[in-house]
């Protein structure tokens, strides 16, 4: 409102300057550069691998266990690559998996390429459906990998917008990433 | 959306019906135990396991039923074999594997019978393996556990051995039957009489109650110790507190008096605040109560100091001598538990929590008091029967079926109003699948504004309507203006961050505080809730993904207001749960990079963040604030430390013998500010998770429970 009063005022007071046209161009040029930005640079994911949930009894076999990845969506083609170490067994399988939100456990949707025993490397590429693009973006895809000791699960970590990593022990602006979640209705 | 909504319920009906276990008449087969390791087991049950999950097995606080319906819909599916293990790594918490396999057999073969099911001839092993469902219907047989009440009022009640320590055979210390009654008696001169105007506007160098004040603050008008001088901090003296049982008190204190409790032997004693000498003691008993809770909040008035002993017993004593003045016993059934307690003007009152005897005509409540006198004014239930207001919000359930909203966390109080406003805890059963087909559940997880000298209700808003996930609102409600608004804040379990006008009890605005995946829509006008699509199609014995875990989010450790800055600072934890189908499964949050514990600052008036601070331990005290711009708050991981209040940074850090559990508070005696803070091992949910999630990264100690105290040098200022 403020903006565009202000650039009216600039127009009807300038001939040379901005006029009508002049506004429109460079409009143009404008979002065509907005436009252009998000289309060329691809879009980042990363992913922080933890122990799948446990108890007292299973907590041994993932203590230590950890990992990062990230993913890079290139118009419908995701790349995932990253590493894990401290598995308690040889990692057996990965994939990527559709939940219904950060935390919630839900189904594999394809593997991806393994390296390594308890410590490696995880990868894969893949063109991804309309419905999995939507998935990606409202946080609801992660990496899981599965290991001997933890056959059905011994480390995952969802797809998440790129983010400032919480260091322990420093403080940060404002509240620090938090994945939203819940829909705000009026 | 009505009608998806409708499918839900019909759902949910579908899935009550199932949960009805104790109604099923089906064929019963005899279970492999026998009748003579029931009885053994039930010994073993009484010494080691009642402490939390009540005599009656009827559950208590964090520790789930384990007999009936709720019992039976997430462990029916299971085995015999997996029960065993379940119990055998993980319980008693603190100690897991400290019995013999013989002893945890017994004990789940106890556990069997108090479940209906029949003794036979062959005896319960270790690799027995046979569905739970397939021997047991949850009922369990008349007397059973009336026998049990006799010895378990009497013995330790079995929690003590392990909190004092692997190998810490030397009962002679705490567990020897001890010296009771007043070992030392007070002869304090110089102690001023607390009016309802001290409690209004508390003396400067004070800590006269639970939060400090009446508003829920927790921050203090001192100055002496500051960001530039904090880091010169150090240890003035230190008080042992017993170990064992949950450890979570308040220091408070007035005119040079510090007043310290444990609930081990439930002890009262007073200590010169400054110099750690004690000035009297008086042990009440008894010791270690079967199916206690942690003691949090003690309460001054006049010269009385207000002491509520785990056999839900209120004591008023003598600030002075440590004389009993007088005595009462607000609960109505013999498990019941006083939770918070606060004196609002001339008025005590006493929440009750832990109202689920299996037996149900017993309901929680918070009772009005003459605190002078110990005479009951008023009663006002928590749970609303049939044909009362807000009667039809539980379904079919009968008064009777109807429990939980505990009140097991003090209430603040707002003099100009007159109106005190207390939190209650979940419905129980806690998960809608128990309850059956049903409704909000009033007034479960809900905010009360109650007339303190009446009981009568002004007005209420329910922050979670039918609560499903052992998420509670419980928590402290804090009142804080801006301008001529008056509003409430509170953070519940799944850390919404709540603000309403406290004069009408409307809705005014709502914030998660740390990532939460169990709300799928809040409606931004009325606060209303609406949870995931599965967690309400969640049928009896089927896990959901819970963030956070029942450990909250936010918990008992209480927030802070610092009214300079107008921020809201809180103690969060973070981690989740698979819950609901039978042993809790905990795991990190996601987008926390590992870190359980964030400490969070909001700026009220706008609800905006304005910093925060992560780490890899949770933190396990509330937080307190200072006029002197000094924050502090302390962690499982043995750390206490002093922060810059407007940006978060650490200005000072000391390791404790054990977890920071409690509630710190600060005080000034002679022109000296000192800030004392409890360390306690034992805890509950914001405890346990970590200690699962933690095991064999970090080690404490399972002795050194005590009360530190820090000032700074003579020569600073
Ligand atoms: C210090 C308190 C405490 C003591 C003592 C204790 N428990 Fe527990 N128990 C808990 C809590 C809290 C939970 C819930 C958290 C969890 O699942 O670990 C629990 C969970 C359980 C569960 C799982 C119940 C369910 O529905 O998921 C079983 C079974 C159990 N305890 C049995 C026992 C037995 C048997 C003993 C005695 C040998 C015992 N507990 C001693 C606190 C205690």
């Amino acid at each position: 409102m403020t903006d565009s009063t202000k650039i009216r005022s600039v127009s009807d007071g300038s001939a040379r300057g901005w006029g009508p046209a002049r506004i429109k161009k460079s409009l143009i040029v404008l979002l065509a550069v907005l436009a252009f930005v998000p289309l060329a640079a691809a879009e980042k994911y990363q992913v922080y691998l933890s122990p799948l949930p446990h108890n007292d009894e299973t907590q041994p076999l993932i203590i230590g266990s950890k990992g990062t990845a990230t993913a890079t969506l290139d118009g419908d083609t995701i790349t995932i690559s990253g590493t894990f170490t401290g598995l308690s067994g040889r990692a057996t399988k990965a994939r990527l998996s559709l939940s219904r939100g950060p935390g919630i456990p839900g189904d594999a949707q394809f593997d991806l390429t393994l390296e390594g025993d308890t410590a490696g490397k995880v990868s894969g590429q893949k063109k991804l459906d309309a419905s999995q693009l939507a998935a990606l973006r409202s946080r609801k895809l992660y990496i899981q990998i599965d290991s001997e000791k933890m056959p059905s699960g011994h480390l995952w970590g969802w797809l998440l917008e790129e983010h400032e990593i919480a260091g322990e022990d420093v403080p940060v602006k404002g509240s620090g990433y938090l994945p939203p979640f819940a829909v705000r209705t009026k | 959306m009505k009608t998806r909504y409708g499918v839900a319920l019909t759902v949910i009906a579908i899935a009550g019906t199932f949960s009805g276990w104790s109604a099923a008449t089906r064929a019963q087969q005899s279970a492999p135990y026998t009748d003579q390791q029931a009885t053994v087991g039930q010994a073993a049950y009484t010494q080691s396991c009642a402490a939390c999950h009540g005599r009656t097995l009827s559950g208590g606080g964090e520790a789930p039923a384990l007999a009936g319906a709720t019992f039976m819909s997430s462990w029916g599916p299971h085995t015999t074999q997996e029960l065993f293990t379940r119990i055998r790594t993980s319980m008693p918490p603190e100690n897991p594997n400290s019995l013999s396999a013989d002893s945890y057999a017994s004990i789940v073969a106890f556990i069997l019978k108090a479940n209906g099911a029949q003794a036979g001839s062959s005896a319960l092993t270790p690799e027995t393996n046979i569905a739970i469902v397939s021997v047991a219907n949850g009922q369990m047989p008349a007397g059973l556990t009336a026998a049990a009440a006799a010895p378990a009022a009497q013995g330790r009640g079995g929690r003590g051995r392990g909190g004092r320590g692997r190998g810490g055979d030397d009962d002679s210390t705490a567990a020897a039957p001890a010296r009771m009654g007043l070992t030392l008696a007070g002869t304090i001169k110089s102690y001023s009489s607390i009016t309802p105007e001290m409690l209004a506007s508390p003396p400067e160098g004070d800590w006269l109650m639970h939060y400090r004040n009446y508003s829920g603050w927790n921050n203090s008008p001192l100055t002496q110790i500051t960001p530039r001088n904090a880091g010169l901090l150090q240890l003035k003296w230190a008080w042992p507190l017993e170990d064992g049982m949950r450890q979570q008190m308040t220091p408070l204190v007035h005119d040079g008096v510090m007043f310290l409790s444990t609930n081990v032997s439930n002890t009262v004693q007073a200590l010169d605040a400054r110099t750690g000498d004690l000035l009297w003691e008086h042990r009440l008993g008894p010791m270690n109560t079967p199916g206690q809770n942690a003691t949090r909040t003690m309460a001054l008035y006049g010269n009385l100091v207000f002491y509520p002993a785990t056999d839900a017993t209120l004591y008023a004593l003598d600030a002075r001598t440590g004389n009993i003045v007088w005595k009462t016993r607000p609960a109505e059934f013999p498990d019941d538990k006083i939770g918070g307690i606060m004196v609002a003007k001339d008025k005590l009152l006493v929440g009750i929590t832990r109202c689920n005897e299996l037996d149900a005509k017993d309901h929680c409540f918070i009772a009005g008091y003459d605190a002078a006198t110990g005479k009951q004014l008023w009663k006002f239930y928590t749970v609303a029967r049939k044909g009362t207001p807000g009667g039809d919000t539980w379904g079919n359930l009968t008064d009777d079926q109807r429990s939980g909203a505990d009140t097991w966390i003090a209430g603040t109080y707002d003099p100009q109003l007159n109106l005190a406003f207390w939190g209650t805890g979940q419905a129980k059963g806690s998960s809608r699948d128990q309850r059956g087909p049903n409704g909000d559940a009033l007034y479960s997880n809900t905010t009360l504004a109650l007339d303190p000298d009446t009981g009568k209700l002004k007005w209420f808003f329910q922050n979670a309507p039918g609560e499903t996930l052992d998420l509670d609102e419980v928590f402290e409600r804090t009142l804080i203006d801006h301008g001529s608004q008056k509003t409430l804040m509170t953070v519940g379990k799944s850390g919404l961050m709540w603000k309403l006008d406290r004069v009408t009890g409307k809705f005014l605005d709502v914030k998660e505080t740390v990532f939460q995946n169990v709300w799928a829509a809040i409606d931004m006008k009325t606060g209303r809730t609406t949870y995931r699509d599965d967690i309400l199609e969640k049928k009896p014995g089927q896990a959901v993904a819970s963030c956070p875990s029942p450990s909250g989010g936010h918990n008992w450790q209480a927030t802070s207001y610092d009214p300079s800055n107008d921020l809201l600072l809180l103690p969060l934890s973070q981690n989740c749960a698979m819950y609901g189908g039978g042993p809790q499964l905990f795991y990190e949050m996601p987008g926390t990079d590992g870190n359980l514990g964030r400490l969070s600052a909001y700026e009220t008036n706008t609800m905006r963040p304005v910093w925060s601070f992560q780490q890899r331990s949770p933190f396990l005290t509330s937080v307190i604030t200072t006029a002197g711009g000094v924050g502090f708050v302390g962690d499982f991981d043995r750390t206490f430390r002093a922060f810059d209040i407007k940006t978060g940074k650490t200005l000072w850090e000391t390791r404790l013998p054990t977890t920071a559990q409690g509630y710190p508070t600060t005080f000034s005696v002679g022109g000296e500010q000192f800030v004392a803070v409890p360390t306690g091992y034992n805890g509950g949910s914001p405890e346990q998770k970590p200690t699962t999630m933690l095991r064999g990264e970090i080690q404490r100690p399972t002795i050194g429970h005590g009360v530190y105290v820090f000032g700074l040098p003579k020569n600073v200022n």
